[in-house]
């Protein structure tokens, strides 16, 4: 009995698998039937792929993930590290950009004014708690570099060269409240003493108590005796209030430097200047406004369909 | 084997199949790929009697067969599977009962399903089918390994509760 249970489930084997090696041979020669099986399948299965993909998207890569955090740390730390690379990168591109606009601009005064210039770079600024306005820079005696030398950025005067060494001189700013130097008003010949306040404002003190001084008058420096340390014509700052106070001996007048002397990066040192005055032709440009371009639209009503109607039938009668 | 019994076992491999399908192949796993199907097919062979045995390796096999994604003919996993169903029923008794011994039940899974996937690309490669570079074959089948191995205590008490559920309720009615 058992012999026979076993013949049958042998029976049952081969004959499962010819009918298997029946299969291979028909697929084997291309028979479409079972093709289309597969795509029958495939029918079946897509509603249910998609609703898993729908799902389990979220966490399909949870394995890979977990195998790969290793790894995702380090591109992790590899990226900070160039992120905070390229951060310098460009921190120091736009510091030269910045330099590179000051040398020109500095470059560009000095060449108007045929001036013979050393460029420079602040290296520091003084420290303000002593009250005294100075700036290092980079150059020195070495550089032909001396006392008392008129120090200009692109836009106008920056101070004096106080104190030389080798390889570094530190500048006397415009604003220290030591200052002194005198100015004229660009287009007449009214002088004064500018004297640095400590601040970014000067104060201009006229000579001649019946000058005529108002807002927006532009300041040039008056020339020095032997041009040292300033040659004439060099654009100092604006007016930008006037005290008219009755019964003061002198005009009053508070001034707006030129040169941003906060955020100084090159400037340029004078060594020599031409014999001739270049009268106002320093003066810095206005900035030239651009203009905004205007659109102009135009409504044209429609008539409405009743007053049509009424047209119509208007002109039918 | 019972037209109830043919049609529960077609319904358990065709859901165990869109499983497969639609979840297990979605999850990346970092070694290999994993098989549930194979899996659950081998715990279930390992649990009848020699001629439930054939047939359900042979529904088995002809559900994996009709894989859209697979190139390789239609019967090559039935024929596969017909014969490790084949040497399973026949030296089950070996075994011993797989419920009762947990590491030889999870050494029987991972030693069945990877050279019935060896066997397949063996078989493929016969029938003129290009066989995978070695080491994607050796990656693929030790990485099934070790998943199936690491879910091993999951199949058996999966596959007795369905098989008591659905038959053995079935019987006492």
């Amino acid at each position: 009995m058992a012999q026979r249970g076993s013949g049958r489930t042998r029976l049952l084997l081969v004959s499962l698998l010819v009918t298997a090696l029946f299969l291979i041979t028909l697929d084997l020669r291309g028979v479409s039937l079972l093709a289309t099986a597969r795509s029958a399948m495939q029918t079946v299965a897509k509603p249910f792929q998609s609703a898993a993909n729908f799902l389990f998207s979220p966490v399909g890569d949870f394995f890979g993930d977990i195998a790969n955090i290793g790894q995702a740390n380090e591109k992790l730390d590899r990226l900070k590290e160039r992120n905070k690379s390229l951060q310098e990168q460009i921190a120091t591109l736009k510091d030269m950009r910045g330099e590179l606009r000051q040398l020109k601009s500095v470059l560009d005064l000095a060449g108007r004014a045929q001036y013979e210039v050393v460029a420079a770079r602040v290296i520091a600024f003084g420290p303000e708690s002593s009250f005294e306005r100075t700036v290092t820079l980079d150059i020195g005696s070495t550089s032909g570099i001396s006392r008392d030398m008129a120090v200009i950025s692109g836009a106008g005067v920056v101070g004096v060269v106080k104190t030389v060494t080798a390889r570094s001189a530190i500048v006397q700013l415009v604003s220290d409240p030591a200052f002194r130097m005198g100015v004229r008003i660009a287009g007449r010949q009214t002088m004064g003493i500018l004297s640095g306040k400590g601040s970014n404002y000067f104060d201009l003190e006229l000579l001649d108590a019946g000058g005529n001084i108002k807002q927006g008058d532009v300041l040039l420096s008056r020339g020095s005796s032997g041009n040292r340390p300033f040659a004439p014509g060099i654009p100092v700052g604006t007016v930008v209030s006037v005290d008219n106070s009755i019964g003061a001996l002198t005009k009053r007048a508070v001034v707006r430097p030129f040169s941003e002397l906060s955020s100084l990066g090159v400037v340029a040192v004078i060594v020599t200047e031409k014999a001739s005055d270049p009268r106002d032709s320093l003066i810095p440009k206005a900035p030239v406004a651009t203009p905004t371009p205007t659109v102009t639209v135009f409504v044209t009503p429609t008539p409405s369909p009743k007053a049509k109607n009424s047209n119509v039938k208007s002109a039918g009668e | 084997m019972s037209i109830f019994r043919t049609s529960v076992t077609i319904s358990f491999f065709l859901a165990i199949f869109l499983i497969q399908e639609s979840i297990v192949n979605r999850i990346d796993f970092f070694i290999g790929g994993f098989s549930l199907y194979l899996a659950l097919l081998f715990s279930w062979l390992a649990t009848e009697d020699k001629g439930e045995a054939f047939l359900s390796a042979f529904i088995a096999g002809i559900i994996l067969d009709l894989t859209p994604s697979f190139d390789t003919p239609v019967g090559l996993w039935t024929a596969t599977l017909l014969f490790f169903s084949y040497l399973v029923s026949t030296y089950r008794e070996s075994l011993g009962d797989l419920d009762e011994r947990p590491i030889t039940a999870a050494l029987y899974l991972v030693v069945a399903t990877s050279l019935s996937i060896l066997l397949f690309v063996i078989l493929s490669g016969v029938l003129g089918n290009a066989i995978p570079p070695f080491f994607t074959v050796v990656r693929e089948i030790s990485g099934n390994a070790l998943w199936t191995l690491l879910f091993s205590p999951i199949y058996f008490p999966v596959v007795n509760r369905i098989k008591v559920r659905l038959f053995e309720v079935r019987s006492a009615r």
